[in-house]
């Protein structure tokens, strides 16, 4: 199956911010949906650019609580910037017209649970979500 | 009976000493790094090392210069362009007053104070522990920090100068190094402006291939050898080519999180999780080395370095502070937050030791380093919250396990 067809099937809302939010904007995006845990990150023509994790965004938030830093972590305490300067650029992706195998098996070697679908111009699809993936494997299964 | 022992069993014997230590330290609230000297003091010619011979004369020095150039690195990575800019004057310059302080009074109350030692004129001897003065640790600080839930602009102030300042530390001794072995003025700052330029220039290019490699390598197991294959490589140019290896490895850290920019803490991350190990090997190294007869015979330079180095420390983030426009409370009471010197520090006085120039007080300069740690890891905290009390910082006290 083509990851299209997979989203069309299983739509999924995506949460974006902008690369000049605040941390304290983004935060109040994660908190506004109960159990989101990822947030993409936006440039000015709509191309996706960073990826935030609700771990990530944690971490930052309750800094004081840890009583250990290192350099790094207490200036990102002090100083910490907008959204593009705290997300990753580098996570994994999937493209609308792979094979869903080919994604699966990305999603579990990089340990993903919603792998973001980006088309050729670079915008956010959707996500696929891991456990959606295992319902539709177990009902193949229990069907055969 | 003597026995001679490989340097593997021994750097291995010290490892697993000072871990076990520390261990038992932690477990009582105890500082580890007085653990860790502890259990390297047990291998000092005093103890063990009655006994146990090890040559260790070159393998120490390849693993203080390797061991210092990954701090260095992380040092270096450990602020981007933006985040000094947004940390304001106000902290870049205490931080600059509080560095510029501690080595200067340093260095004039050695060589005004203390009478020739032998081995180096008392001008090089009072450059040695000037360069060494500056750095501050900043694990005691956050640590008082978190356990009163210390809140405010004196607080905010303290983590950006104890973060910034073992850069600024690094810098100082890089470049009093350079001065110091020139053979005059004049020749030494010719070979300081090659040997420093020259170091800044190689760490920023390689940093720039190494961000380049970091782009494409998405293993995340591949990460670590790759940073520390630059970091070794980068030390082992600058050593061949006479430049600063410190600087080096310092310029190799900041410019590949500069060229990464986003996803840069990827390059670090991994490497953070060495910095205990390095500092148990400072540590441990230096413990090794405590000799006492040395410590009765320098006691007078001990209590200066200890005494003007706080007073360094205390006048000069006084005037950083009031020369950058900072509020009172923290003209007054950011001094005081700054007393503790560790893993750096330490390291700086090993890789002082290896220098030919300073090879017949090597063990003097270690030792007094070494004893005026210890004095400020038991200082340092009680300075700290009294500075956060005073300034009306301090909140409820945390009890452990709860938020």
């Amino acid at each position: 199956m083509k990851i299209a067809e997979w989203l069309q099937r299983h739509p999924a809302e995506v949460v974006t911010v902008s690369a000049d939010a605040s941390l304290e904007q983004v935060l109040a995006v994660l908190l506004s949906k109960p159990g989101l845990r990822d947030i993409y990150v936006l440039a000015d023509d709509g191309q996706v650019t960073g990826h935030l994790s609700h771990n990530k965004l944690a971490r930052l938030v309750l800094a004081e609580h840890r009583p250990v830093h290192t350099r790094r972590q207490i200036i990102e305490r002090i100083a910490c910037g907008s959204a593009r300067e705290i997300m990753s650029t580098h996570f994994s992706t999937a493209h609308p017209e792979e094979e869903l195998d080919n994604v699966l098996h990305r999603q579990l070697e990089h340990d993903v649970e919603d792998m973001p679908v980006i088309d050729s111009e670079g915008r956010l699809l959707g996500t696929i979500n891991l456990t959606e993936l295992l319902h539709e494997a177990y009902k193949q299964s229990a069907g055969s | 009976m003597e026995m001679t022992v490989p340097a593997l069993l021994y750097l291995g014997l010290l490892l697993v000493c000072g871990l076990l230590f520390g261990v038992i330290a932690s477990r009582f609230q105890l500082p580890r790094v007085a653990a860790y000297v502890i259990a390297g003091m047990l291998f000092s010619p005093d103890l063990l090392g009655r006994i146990i011979h090890t040559g260790a004369g070159e393998w120490s020095e390849t693993l203080t210069t390797t061991a210092l150039g990954i701090i260095a690195y992380l040092i270096g990575g450990s602020i981007t362009m933006q985040q000094l800019l947004r940390m304001g004057k106000m902290i870049v310059g205490s931080a600059l007053g509080e560095s510029f302080g501690a080595v200067l009074v340093v260095f004039l109350a050695v060589f005004f104070l203390i009478p020739d030692i032998g081995g180096v004129s008392v001008l090089q001897l009072a450059l040695a522990f000037a360069a060494i003065a500056a750095s501050t640790a900043p694990a005691g600080t956050v640590a008082v920090l978190h356990q009163y839930r210390a809140h405010g602009p004196l607080s905010t102030t303290l983590l950006g100068v104890v973060a910034l300042d073992d850069a600024l530390g690094i810098i100082f001794f890089s470049v009093i190094m350079v001065i110091v072995a020139g053979e005059s003025w004049g020749h030494g700052l010719v070979v300081a402006s090659r040997e420093i330029g020259g170091a800044l220039i190689l760490g920023a290019v390689t940093g720039g291939l190494l961000a380049r490699a970091g782009k494409h390598i998405r293993q995340g197991g591949m990460r670590l050898p790759m940073v520390l294959g630059s970091i070794l490589l980068v030390i082992g140019v600058a050593e061949a080519w006479k430049l600063s290896p410190l600087l080096s490895a310092m310029s190799l850290g900041f410019s590949s999180r500069f060229f990464l920019k986003a996803s840069g803490d990827r390059l670090f991350a991994p490497v953070e999780y060495l910095e205990e190990m390095v500092f148990i090997i400072f540590f441990t190294l230096a413990g090794a080395h405590f000799e006492f007869s040395v410590f009765l015979s320098h006691f007078d330079l001990i209590l200066i370095y200890f005494f003007a180095r706080i007073i360094g420390k205390l006048a000069g983030a006084s005037i950083g502070a009031q020369i950058s426009g900072a509020p009172k409370t923290i003209v007054y009471w950011l001094g005081p937050g700054l007393i503790p010197q560790a893993g750096v520090a330490v390291g700086l006085a090993l890789t002082l030791s290896h220098q030919p120039i300073f090879h017949e007080v090597s063990i003097v300069i270690v030792n007094v380093i070494l004893a005026t740690t210890l004095l400020y890891e038991v200082l340092g905290p009680f300075a700290a919250r009294l500075a956060l009390e005073r300034s009306g910082e301090l909140g409820i006290k945390r009890n452990r396990g709860k938020l």
